[in-house]
């Protein structure tokens, strides 16, 4: 009797811890159902169909997405988009890596300033920084008057309507943002390695670049992976430094996919196109952002 | 970003004899005639959703009259009506809290707030309770508030077509007929007509203006003094010979804000006919922008901003520091409208003249954008006839007319034997009353060409507009550029 009961009793609980696991998950699934699958799932069909948002719509077929791909004018945000990654990703890692090593070798009294100091763009809301950065780069603005005052006339112009600076110059609000963010990460992941390595490559004879090349690069492989994956998808999917600063001007110099979807939702009034263009670009993502995803596991794991 | 507005606030014309065959107004009514006088219901035949319009049950006994109410002046009587005079519709004695939604930005913007203020002093059982909301979001939000179930009452929107198309907005005509507006100037009516083609120009009337506007060039008197100008310039080049004389004296000739649109299309309209303007502007199928004038007239853009006629930041100043830069008094010239006026009187008084922009061929018919600051009914609204009674006041009560005019130095419209507002003399509102009154009387108003579609705007003519000033491409591609993203923005 006993035995049957322990075992029943046994079994209730399995079962019980089977199920409970879920329970643990519930809230967030929910959540992310509604608000990342659901969505998913609806625009994927939206794009479909080509609907204003309020009358009825019309199934189209693929016909949003041909637009999208034979259009040279469509197709060039996209482009745009590949380019922030140099200011996005590339800038921010490198400078991220060498201030958190110079950091970590730092002997300062203002080390957390130099910290919070860096981590600062991060704080502030990106239309913030956005409007700042448009102050910044005003005809009238500091930018401007710091180059008067060094005696650089002649290089003053109004940066964000000039058609071969206002990339550059929105690029470089968005390495601003991002490397304080791949500083902080680098940072906290330099402080994990182990000492003993440092001290052991000191023994070695290593000198300042090789112990960063021996022992905090390979140290740092996966944060890097977390860097460079985090701010790829803030270039391709970036919309509110250049919406505030540019909206996409001069000319369509600075248009990315983000606009060209809010615009294409909101303004033109075609969710089919806009979820169609919205659906390539998670396809981007995803076809960029994989194989560096996979890339980066594999290493830490070896 | 408020030019830009302006563009697309734009919908109607100016007062006046537009001469682009707009269909007039009468012939694009369904016989109504035999409505029965009292009656408030707006005319249900001519309503794409009529099945969406609670209004009529919920207003019930309308001809109860109120002891209180100041009759708006009743000279809109149109003189030639043979048959007996329809009685002019009362408004409601009941209690009536109307709910505005309007643009935030203050001065100029505030007017429909102050002419609220106004009716409810007049007819205190009116209320009125405002909302605001940018420029941006209204035009992003407006359709979807109007789709809902308790949509605002009075609501400025400045595009037509598809809210009319998706039956969001109530059909006029009905009150058209009751209150009398064939006395106003039809052209001024014309451009808030939709068909159920989804054409501009005719079919449904689906607006009124709280002012008509129209545009022109500000200039600063004492920079046109410097250069030795006595007088407005008599044809386009005689403008251009001023711009480089101002050059040649260290003046900035024009002072622009981006996009520069306004400064296309000043030019664009001495050019071609208007007809073919307001046929691009109603999506007139098989209208063209593309054509030997067309890129002629970006031919000329082209030059002046080659010639450094422009300011050097015009493809990224903001209309409020245009206006705070041009009554600081830089640059001669400024593209503007009315609802400019008021603001420029104030900052710099005495200091700015306004002339129309001057024809190619000495003598010509002046050629200028307009546009009706368009207040719409939602076809969900709960008190349409009330509206309906404060937009017919709006055109034809002398306080409400003054209002408009001290407001954003628009001209009210409404029947055009009515007194104007008064201005002050010598100002820029009086010289835009005096302007708005001989365009009406001698040359043509046409809409603005980004008010094609919001599609077209957006994504083709600012950022070709930029990329023309900003020497970026040339006249004929430029020209091509448009009558694509015009083609494109209309085939969905």
């Amino acid at each position: 009797m006993r035995d049957s009961r322990t075992s029943t009793g046994r079994q209730v609980r399995n079962q019980y811890m089977r199920y409970s696991g879920w329970l643990f998950v519930l809230p967030a699934l929910a959540m992310y159902a509604t608000f990342v699958l659901w969505p998913l799932i609806v625009s994927v069909n939206y794009s479909f169909y080509d609907w204003n948002g309020i009358s009825e719509s019309e199934w189209v077929g693929f016909r949003n997405y041909k637009r999208i791909l034979t259009d040279e004018t469509q197709l060039a945000p996209i482009f745009n988009s590949l380019k922030l990654i140099v200011f996005f990703t590339v800038v921010p890692v490198f400078v991220g890596l060498l201030s958190a090593a110079i950091l970590h070798n730092l002997r300062s009294r203002f080390l957390g300033a130099y910290r919070t100091t860096l981590f600062l763009p991060q704080v502030i809301p990106l239309v913030a920084s956005g409007i700042v950065w448009g102050w910044i780069y005003s005809p009238t603005g500091i930018l401007n008057q710091t180059l008067s005052w060094v005696g650089l006339d002649s290089w003053t112009r109004p940066w964000l309507a000039d058609f071969d600076l206002a990339f550059p110059a929105v690029g470089v609000v968005g390495a601003w943002v991002l490397t304080g963010f791949c500083t902080l990460l680098l940072s906290a992941g330099i402080s994990k390695i182990d000492p003993n390595l440092y001290d052991a490559a000191k023994v070695d004879g290593a000198g300042r670049f090789q112990e960063f090349r021996a022992v905090t690069l390979p140290g740092l492989r996966r944060e890097i992976g977390v860097c460079v994956i985090v701010t790829m998808i803030g270039a391709l999917a970036s919309f509110d430094i250049v919406f505030i600063t540019t909206q996409g001007g001069p000319g369509r110099e600075t248009l990315v996919p983000g606009i060209q979807i809010f615009r294409a939702a909101f303004v033109e009034r075609r969710v089919g196109a806009a979820s169609a263009m919205a659906v390539i670009l998670m396809l981007l993502i995803w076809i960029l952002i994989l194989p560096i995803q996979r890339y980066f596991q594999r290493d830490a794991t070896r | 970003m408020m030019l830009a507005c302006a563009a697309l606030i734009a919908t109607s014309c100016s007062p006046g004899s537009s001469t682009t065959d707009e269909p007039s107004a009468t012939t694009t009514e369904p016989a109504e005639t035999t409505e029965p006088a009292e009656t408030t219901e707006p005319a249900e035949t001519t309503e794409p959703a009529e099945t969406t319009e609670p209004a009529e049950t919920t207003e019930p006994a309308e001809t109860t009259e109120p002891a209180e109410t100041t009759e708006p002046a009743e000279t809109t009587e149109p003189a030639e009506t043979t048959e007996p005079e329809p009685a002019r519709p009362e408004l409601t004695s009941e209690t009536v809290n109307l709910r505005v939604l309007m643009e935030t930005g203050g001065g100029a913007f505030d007017l429909l707030e102050l002419l609220g203020e106004e009716f409810s002093s007049q007819f205190p059982n009116v209320t009125f309770e405002y909302q605001k909301d940018s420029f941006q979001n209204l035009l992003i939000n407006g359709p979807r508030l109007l789709a809902s179930d308790n949509p605002p009452d009075v609501l400025y929107l400045p595009q037509l077509i598809d809210p009319a198309k998706d039956g969001l907005l109530l059909g006029l005509d009905g009150y058209f007929e009751q209150f009398g507006w064939d006395a106003f100037s039809p052209s001024q009516l014309a451009q808030n007509r939709v068909n159920d083609q989804g054409i501009r120009g005719s079919g449904v009337l689906y607006g009124v203006g709280a002012g008509y506007s129209i545009t022109g060039v500000m200039y600063n008197k004492e920079l046109a003094a410097q250069i030795g100008m006595e007088q407005p310039p008599a044809t386009l080049d005689e403008f251009e010979s001023l711009m480089a004389k101002a050059k040649e004296s260290g003046i900035l000739p024009i002072i622009s804000n981006t996009p520069a649109t306004f400064a296309h299309q000043i030019i664009y309209n001495q050019y071609v006919e208007p007809k073919e303007i307001a046929d691009f502007v109603y999506l007139v199928p098989g209208a063209r922008i593309d054509t030997p004038e067309a890129v002629a007239a970006a031919e000329r853009l082209e030059r002046w901003a080659d010639e450094g006629y422009f300011n050097e930041d015009v493809n990224s100043l903001g209309y409020f520091d245009l206006m705070s830069r041009f009554i600081n008094g830089e640059g001669l010239f400024m593209f503007n409208g009315s609802w400019a006026s008021a603001e420029l009187d104030a900052g710099m008084p005495g200091n700015v003249g306004f002339f129309l922009v001057p024809p190619l061929v000495e003598g010509d018919p002046p050629v200028a954008m307009g546009a009706s600051y368009t207040i719409v009914i939602p076809a969900n609204s709960d008190y349409p006839d009330v509206v309906a009674f404060f937009y017919d006041w709006i055109h034809t009560n002398p306080i409400a007319r003054q209002i408009i005019s001290d407001t954003n130095g628009m001209s009210p419209g409404g029947p055009p034997e009515l007194p104007q507002p008064e201005a002050e003399v010598g100002s820029l509102v009086e010289q835009m009353h005096e302007q708005a009154a001989y365009i009406a009387a001698e040359g043509v108003v046409v809409g603005y060409l980004g008010n094609a579609t919001s599609g077209f705007f957006t994504n083709t003519l600012i950022p070709e507009v930029q990329r023309l000033v900003g020497g970026q491409t040339n006249p004929e591609d430029f020209s091509q550029a448009l009558q694509k993203g015009y083609e494109d923005s209309i085939t969905q």
